[in-house]
């Protein structure tokens, strides 16, 4: 072959390369253009998705920088943190501090805050931790919803239940007070199926009567309306009081009752309705789920603290392990005792469990099904804590006697 | 003359109730249904005891014991009402009553039984 016609293969074949390349080049720029476009719209998709939602989203990194704050996170970012009852909220309790310092998933704390415009908020925060590949924690993404207008809608429908359960009472009392006449024999004397008759009313309207209390004492302590006034009492009297109260309940059942109060210093700062709402509950539960027969024992000891704990147990169905998280809830009742007994309303814990949580008291519990269960109140040392009532519906308006 | 009684009570059917229970155990019951009426009545008469609920039209039983107070009639009086709330309550003690019940959660034999308590045998001195 000519060394001239060589000479033009290679550079035939070079500008071939060279168109190759430049092809290459044309077709790598343009899937980057295309990669880059897709990023930039998926950030554009991801900045309008944060920016639209209808919640507040923030990402602080482990060091506690905040690396992506959403529209209405920006909107709620507040000035102060309080609780409902106006203490300030521990910044170390806040769902996204707990998440960054223990790493684990914050569930939903309730909050005020005020923010920088001065402006009251209601909020709900919760946090989730994300961990990296080595399983380091990277950040945590904190959602916020603004609950106000659900706050106030609650209310109202809490103050309606009040306002109800209240007009509820006077036609219940004439029920009462009617058919305890009847059976006094103060209209004619009754026949003996009309007595068995006119007692079965006046049961039916007594339970009637403690569902409608317990609606309007759960309503009182959701408004926050409620008092609770310390006198010094005797603990020991106060279980004797209420023991006595259900001793034909007890009796009936064929259960055997152990009282056990062991106090050096039994009389405590308490208010004696409220804790005998809490004893008599505690009671009532371990008389209805404990069979016939069973055991309960009841009692008070000394702490080293100065504190009285207060035990109710028993040896009856006990609470099923996959539901102890759920016991204070309102209207939880536990799958097992829901057929034994159909009259129970699941108001009673979530009752005194708020009554003893909003007075500095504490309640516990021990259980295992078919063994039984303990429940365990703490009276600090300084007793019950005084709180003044506040004044709602109970104004007299609208109201009948 | 029996030991007499008045009662302060709007609602009809739980007035009749208590006014034949009390009449029942032999004292003398005389009936007013407001506050306002209540006071006209003590006027020119006097009572061993009167029983007042506190939700009533024209006047109510706080407003009625704060009269009393102020017109210094020093009758014993007892709460017998539905309201169960605490400053409501409170009010009441600090006016000098000598008993709250609630009536939804009070038999009525218990309020008899509290009345003969307090006020002994109905012909007694």
């Amino acid at each position: 072959m000519e060394p001239h016609q060589n000479a033009s293969d290679n550079v035939d074949k070079w500008i071939k390369e060279k168109k190759s390349i430049e092809d290459q080049v044309e077709i790598q720029t343009k899937e980057l253009k295309e990669e880059q476009e897709k990023l930039l719209s998926s950030n554009r998709l991801m900045k309008g998705l944060l920016d639209n939602l209808p919640i507040g989203v923030f990402v602080m990194s482990a060091q506690g920088n905040p690396m992506i704050m959403n529209k209405i996170a920006k909107e709620l970012s507040g000035r102060t943190f309080e609780r409902e009852d106006g203490t300030p909220y521990p910044a170390e309790e806040l769902p996204v501090n707990v998440t960054i310092k223990q790493e684990i998933p914050a569930t939903r704390r309730d909050l005020i805050i005020t923010k920088v415009d001065g402006k009251k908020v209601r909020l709900a925060m919760l946090s989730n931790p994300v961990f990296d590949a080595q399983g380091k924690l990277e950040m945590a993404i904190v959602v916020l919803l603004d609950i106000t207008d659900e706050y106030f809608i609650d209310r109202a429908k809490t103050e309606f239940v009040s306002l109800a359960s209240h007009q509820l009472r006077t036609p219940l009392s004439a029920m009462n007070w009617y058919s305890e006449m009847l059976l006094k024999g103060y209209a004619d004397p009754l026949t003996k199926s009309q007595k068995n008759f006119v007692e079965e009313i006046y049961k039916s309207s007594q339970r009637m009567s403690d569902l409608v209390s317990t609606l309007l004492n759960v309503s009182r302590i959701e408004l926050g309306s409620f008092a609770v006034e310390p006198v010094q009492y005797d603990v020991c009297k106060l279980i004797n009081t209420i023991t006595e109260e259900l001793q034909l309940q007890i009796t009936e059942k064929k259960i055997t009752l152990v009282q056990n109060c062991k106090l050096t210093q039994p009389v405590v700062p308490l208010d004696p309705k409220l804790m005998g709402i809490v004893i008599e509950n505690l009671l009532t539960n371990s008389i209805k789920y404990t069979a016939a027969g069973g055991i309960i024992k009841i009692g008070a000891t000394s702490q080293k603290d100065g504190s009285v704990v207060l035990t109710v147990e028993d040896n009856g169905y006990g609470i099923p392990q996959s539901e102890q998280s759920k016991i204070f809830t309102k209207l939880y009742r536990g799958d097992n005792i829901k057929m034994l007994d159909t009259q129970g309303n699941g108001l009673g814990l979530y009752m005194i469990k708020s009554i003893l949580n909003s007075s500095g008291c504490d309640i516990w519990f021990e259980s295992a099904e078919n063994n039984g269960t303990v429940f365990f109140v703490k009276i600090p040392k300084k007793g019950m804590t005084r709180k003044a009532g506040k004044k709602h519906l109970s104004g007299m308006q609208g109201m009948q006697s | 003359m029996p030991k007499s009684i008045l009662l302060v009570e709007d609602n009809e059917a739980l007035l009749v109730a208590l006014s034949y229970s009390l009449s029942d155990a032999g004292y003398s019951v005389v009936e007013a249904r407001d506050g306002n009426i209540a006071l006209e009545i003590l006027k020119d008469k006097t009572f061993n005891l009167i029983i007042t609920d506190l939700v009533m039209p024209n006047k109510n039983g706080l407003e009625f014991l704060q009269e009393l107070a102020k017109l210094k009639i020093k009758t014993p009086a007892i709460v017998v009402s539905n309201v169960s709330s605490y400053e409501h309550k409170k009010i009441a003690w600090d006016l000098g009553i000598v008993n709250y019940f609630i009536k939804v959660e009070t038999p009525i034999k218990d309020i008899v039984e509290y009345v003969q308590k307090f006020l002994g045998d109905p012909n007694g001195k």
